[in-house]
């Protein structure tokens, strides 16, 4: 290493930026020990890792003792660990792996209505728009019943569930469903982008999908990890997602993130829950005709989402509004996306898409900041009823 | 809720003329023309006229918003009426006829 420590970095702190982050779930900012990690990497790990001079040799070693890393908390061999350059990525390449190494068993494709869109884009692909998606509840939640009986009938080649619905907070029944498919002999892979960082990696999948932003690690890591008896087919040279050789100072610096967060874990889990607790027991308060979406058991739901409706109100004001008083939320309303379109999540669980809010908290957030919040929403839900009727 | 639900619906700005146009209607089906109007504001039109109309009345909503076809569902669900269906119009607007139930309170998380 040719510097102990990395210096202090001249740009713009995020920890400092005013905005309260209630969109953790969509992402954290690079922590603290992710940012130490990637300085040093790139100044160490700049190297092609296949050639045979020292600082190579050096860039070998940080991208093993990365893939090391992921594969001893995954619990899965070193091999079996290939970084991508998102989540989105590693589903989509890990799903078409999957589905290419079956295509004597089938064409067809069992996901859950709610899979992120990236899930259900390689679906659309491997089944030319025709893949079997299994209804949720109006919680969001896979029923294992029906699950099963999509996963045992003809020609399917590879299965695709979440550990936990991103826009809900929902938990998926995943042992049941992979017992479903494993006795099916349909391979399950199990996007844990949204799961992982709150639950760890279920006890049982064939390939698992997982980002590292969403622990605090740089932005552009995905993992896709395939268990030890996974088969799975590379795709195509030019798809190939290490093609060339990974980002070596993201990859080591998401496993640094992961292993600080992990050995936090338990103190961020309670600090996490204690403020989404009081938000749902306060939120419903805050206005009339505000519904709380997702599991009413907690022990189905995780406790860093909390997903609302605020019905008659207009999702864009209402987030605009949040900003505006320093709070950033995250909606699946259509008014407040790209496409006008609202979130296929939404729709599949038979909720009001109109007037939707996402809250998640992470350990940046104090409960100081979660009161203020509280105080404001009065007011935005305000603005977002008045005048648009 | 469902009282508070259309309470909401009616406090948010004053636009009688919807209102009163919609409650002078006669006979057991209206019509609510919501074309050109993206959400919420078709289901706050929906849960306005819901107001001044008594249980079992039938409502045909006009509508081109592209939300309408899950949330005109949800809000059925929400408030104890009858989603019976909808039809394409040839103008590219989808009709959904709803009928206005005994409005049960609808438990906390049932959206």
């Amino acid at each position: 290493m040719s510097r102990s420590a990395p210096s202090q970095p001249s740009t713009v702190n995020v920890f400092d930026m005013p905005t309260v982050n209630l969109d953790a779930a969509s992402g954290l900012p690079l922590s603290p020990a992710g940012r130490a990690a990637l300085m040093t990497a790139l100044d160490c790990g700049w190297a092609d890792p296949r050639r045979l001079y020292h600082e190579a040799r050096v860039a070998r070693q940080l991208l093993d003792a990365a893939r090391s890393a992921f594969a001893d908390i995954l619990k899965c061999p070193r091999d079996n660990v290939i970084f991508t350059q998102s989540g989105s990525q590693a589903a989509v390449i890990g799903l078409l792996g999957l589905a290419r190494a079956r295509d004597r068993a089938g064409t067809a494709v069992v996901a859950s209505a709610v899979e992120h869109s990236a899930v259900l884009a390689g679906a659309d692909m491997l089944t030319h728009g025709k893949p079997a998606l299994v209804p949720v509840t109006s919680e969001a939640q896979v029923d294992p019943a029906q699950w099963g009986d999509a996963v045992s009938r003809p020609g399917v080649a590879v299965a695709a569930l979440q550990s936990v619905n991103p826009e809900i907070g929902t938990i998926q029944p995943i042992d049941q469903c992979y017992e479903a498919a494993q006795t099916c002999g349909v391979p399950l892979l199990v996007d844990a982008c949204a799961g992982f960082p709150w639950l760890g990696a279920p006890p049982r999948w064939d390939a698992l999908v997982i980002s590292a932003h969403k622990w605090g690690g740089p932005k552009g890591v995905g993992v896709l990890a395939l268990g030890p008896g996974t088969r799975w087919r590379p795709p195509d040279t030019g798809l190939d997602p290490e093609l060339g050789c990974p980002n070596i100072p993201a990859v080591v610096a998401a496993a640094a993130a992961l292993e600080d967060r992990l050995s936090r874990r338990v103190q961020i889990r309670t600090h996490c829950q204690a403020l989404s607790n009081r938000i749902r027991e306060v939120l419903p308060q805050a206005a009339p005709d505000l519904v709380i979406l997702g599991p009413s058991d907690p022990r189905e739901r995780v406790g860093n989402i909390v997903a609302a409706t605020v019905v008659y109100s207009d999702g864009e004001i209402l987030v605009s509004s949040l900003d505006r008083a320093g709070f950033a939320v995250a909606s699946g309303s259509a008014c407040t996306s790209d496409t006008r379109r609202p979130s296929h999540v939404l729709a599949a669980m038979g909720a009001l898409t109109h007037g939707n809010l996402r809250i998640s908290v992470s350990e940046q957030v104090n409960a100081a900041q979660v009161e203020d919040f509280l105080n404001a929403i009065p007011g935005a839900i305000t603005a977002a009823r008045t005048g648009i009727g | 809720m469902s009282d508070q639900l259309t309470e909401t619906a009616a406090a948010g700005q004053s636009d009688a003329a919807t209102v009163d146009d919609v409650c002078t209607q006669k006979g057991s089906r209206i019509t609510i023309d919501a074309t050109g109007l993206v959400c919420p504001v078709p289901i706050i039109r929906l849960a306005r006229a819901a107001l001044c109309l008594t249980a079992g009345t039938e409502i045909e909503l006009l509508t081109d918003d592209n939300a309408a076809i899950y949330d005109v569902p949800a809000w059925c669900r929400l408030t104890g009426a009858s989603y019976l269906g909808n039809a394409a119009d040839p103008g590219g607007s989808v009709t959904h006829l709803i009928r206005l139930g005994p409005v049960p309170k609808p438990p906390a998380t049932a959206v």
